[in-house]
């Protein structure tokens, strides 16, 4: 089997049911809370809140397809921010420069963590619970508490609203963050479905040890991934500093179980060669809609992680019921 | 469950809730979904926090919310994440700016993070506060709560007070990324300092009560002639007295923290902590509503449109202090 005659991946299943069970909860909760629900300001809140974890879910999914995950990357979001604001405000890099310097040492990250994980062996929990800590404390130690009045040419990244018109004279004001993500999302989908390379992903993730005996170079795979990953991070660690104004030294605190998350909803497995990139757009839709509607419903946020937790369990068990049905 | 079984499913859920519709909240107007009803009135005020449930704030800063609901007739709701999750607080305050609330109170949990979000909600018209912590470059009317360097430096005197003119070194535990937290360290080094203590580099306890203990029992193996501790979030106190109880200091060390809950409180009765100082949360969190309703409500006017003008009808600044307490006025804390 080589690369070039694996057949492009299917959208999974859970991801399509996701979207629509959003779908209609979707109508249930505008019928309740019409004019909450779906003002065009609800809806911009929505989606410019998104583009974060979004981002991240992007390169998770892409990491969960080949069978990893890693749990440094809300870590090595804030350290790019940070980094970069510090090079920026305190050194006074030009803003691309800084920009890339950030983004270059978040691409260093991400191959150490590859190279660790498919050279030296280390499990992926291990090696990114590792550079978890790693990356906070470097966070903490270049910008303490975080970097603060970031400069125009680089908040502009972030703060540029592009306006959507709507029905009735409506506008969606959506900010760059936002479209960042959808392009980056859809770089990510052609490159899997389209790219042998790419598509080798979903043969790893499912088979690592017939991967390799059929050829493919599962290691060189998976500090790809890493290294992508590790990039995609620090690209969502700059559109959020772009966005806030300032680079914050806890932003990213807790992002890897949400992001981890959002991409098992949206059809991703822990045991890898599942998943779409769509999916995982669904899965990050999912979550920020349940917070939403938790919002506006003025309900108390303690629901929140029990909902969350209540479907992602019900997702996944009926899907392993399903596979166990099919005799998968 | 079949994809036609979710259609199925979710058509009787879409039934279910145009039936709903008839008994929606919007509809009916002032009702609550988690029971926080204060009166019948639609006037509905939102403190907004991370951590929203985090036990401090469920014992002193919820109640205070209800007490100022129940006095103005209005409703108080509680939103955003509970976990410190800044992108999350950011989203929170966002979106219910977007449901358009009488006035919103942030606990500014990041100075600089959240500066967007409150000044876009400034400017839909929607009355911003802060309270516990300030987001001072923002557009919000008013902060309510303590001073944090002004916390550091009651700290550093009730330290001094009990060194009884002994010298030494000093460490500090808290949650050293924090604002509020880096605030009350100057203010703490302020006091001690000139007194010809040294006072080591803050030591991170993560804001919490295990790494708390952890990390003081490891700086009093390194530091044995330490004479002094102090604890700048909530947590440090609980942790610093379990490590000085199991070093076999108690007594011999002095011991200062924020915050005085009933564990703090029992240590120092104990003679394992020497003194807590305390934020008058309650007051805080209720004269946060307060000030908010006087927003909305006062008769004082300055130009033809004050909103427009940018000239807000409230103070801008609340500094609701701090209280020590000592062995000798545990009793009373503790009865209270």
């Amino acid at each position: 089997v080589t690369a070039a005659t694996l057949a492009p991946p299917r959208p999974h299943s859970r991801a399509i049911d996701l979207l629509l069970a959003l779908y209609l909860a979707g109508i249930v909760v505008a019928v309740l809370y019409p004019s909450a629900f779906l003002s065009p300001g609800n809806a911009s809140a929505v989606l410019n809140n998104l583009a974060f974890d979004g981002i991240l879910a992007v390169g998770m999914m892409l990491l969960m397809i080949a069978g990893v995950f890693d749990l440094s990357v809300g870590a090595m979001a804030s350290m790019t921010g940070v980094l970069a604001g510090w090079l920026m405000v305190r050194q006074g890099w030009p803003v691309p420069l800084a920009v890339a310097a950030a983004l270059l040492a978040a691409g260093v990250g991400g191959f150490v963590n590859g190279v660790l994980v498919a050279k030296a062996r280390v499990n992926a929990l291990i090696t990114t619970l590792g550079t978890l800590g790693i990356f906070q404390g470097i966070t903490i130690l270049v910008g303490g508490p975080g970097v603060t009045d970031l400069p125009a040419g680089f908040t502009a990244l972030g703060q540029t609203e592009i306006d959507l018109p709507l029905p009735r004279g409506d506008r969606l004001h959506v900010q760059t963050p936002v479209f960042g993500l959808l392009v980056l999302a859809l770089v990510a989908h052609l490159l899997l479905q389209h790219t042998g390379r790419f598509r080798q992903f979903y043969y790893v993730g499912s088979n690592p040890k017939a991967a390799r005996l059929s050829g493919i170079r599962v290691e060189r795979l998976q500090i790809l991934g890493f290294t992508l990953m590790g990039l995609i991070a620090g690209v969502a660690g700059l559109a959020y500093a772009a966005r806030v104004g300032s680079a914050v030294s806890t932003v990213g605190q807790g992002a890897e179980l949400r992001v981890i998350t959002a991409v098992i909803l949206g059809g991703a497995s822990l045991t890898g060669g599942k998943g779409s990139v769509p999916g995982a757009l669904v899965g990050v839709l999912f979550m920020a809609l349940v917070t939403n509607v938790l919002i506006i419903a003025r309900v108390s946020s303690y629901w929140q992680g029990i909902v969350i937790g209540v479907i992602l369990v019900l997702a996944v068990g009926l899907d392993a019921v399903q596979t166990r049905r099919r005799g998968e | 469950m079949t994809r036609r079984d979710v259609l199925v499913g979710g058509a009787g859920i879409a039934l279910g809730g145009a039936l709903a519709w008839y008994v929606s909240p919007e509809r009916a107007g002032g009702r609550t979904a988690d029971g926080r009803t204060a009166s019948n009135s639609d006037e509905e005020y939102v403190w907004l926090s991370a951590n929203a449930h985090l036990p401090l704030f469920v014992a002193h800063d919820h109640p205070a919310l209800d007490l100022a609901a129940k006095e103005l007739g209005v409703r108080v709701t509680i939103a955003g994440p509970d976990a410190v999750d800044i992108p999350g607080l950011v989203a929170a305050v966002e979106q219910t700016a977007a449901r358009r609330p009488a006035g919103m109170m942030v606990v500014g949990w990041d100075p600089a993070a959240l500066i967007p979000a409150i000044n876009k909600a400034v400017e839909s018209g929607v009355p911003v506060v802060c309270v516990d912590a300030d987001v001072p470059g923002s557009k919000r009317l008013a902060f309510i709560g303590t001073d944090w360097h002004d916390l550091g430096m009651r700290q550093g005197e009730a330290m001094l007070r009990a060194l009884a003119g002994r010298r030494g070194k000093i460490a500090m535990l808290g949650l050293i990324e924090q604002a509020i937290d880096i605030a009350a360290f100057a203010g703490f080094r302020k006091v001690v300092e000139p007194a010809g203590n040294s006072v080591l580099e803050p030591f991170q306890d993560k804001g919490n009560q295990a790494e708390a203990a952890k990390v003081a029992a490891g700086v009093l193996q390194a530091h044995p002639d330490l004479v002094g501790m102090a604890g700048f979030d909530s947590e440090s106190g609980p942790g610093m007295g379990q490590a000085i109880k199991e070093a076999g200091r108690a007594g011999k060390l002095v011991a200062t923290c924020v915050e005085a809950e009933p564990q703090h409180l029992r240590l120092l009765r104990d003679g394992v902590l020497t003194a807590c100082v305390g934020q008058k949360r309650e007051l805080f969190t209720y004269m946060g509503v307060k000030a908010l309703y006087d927003c909305v409500h006062s008769p004082v006017r300055f130009t033809a449109d004050d909103r427009a003008a940018g000239v807000g009808p409230i103070p801008v600044n609340y500094n609701t202090g701090t209280y020590t307490v000592t062995r000798d006025t545990v009793h009373l804390f503790l009865k209270g």
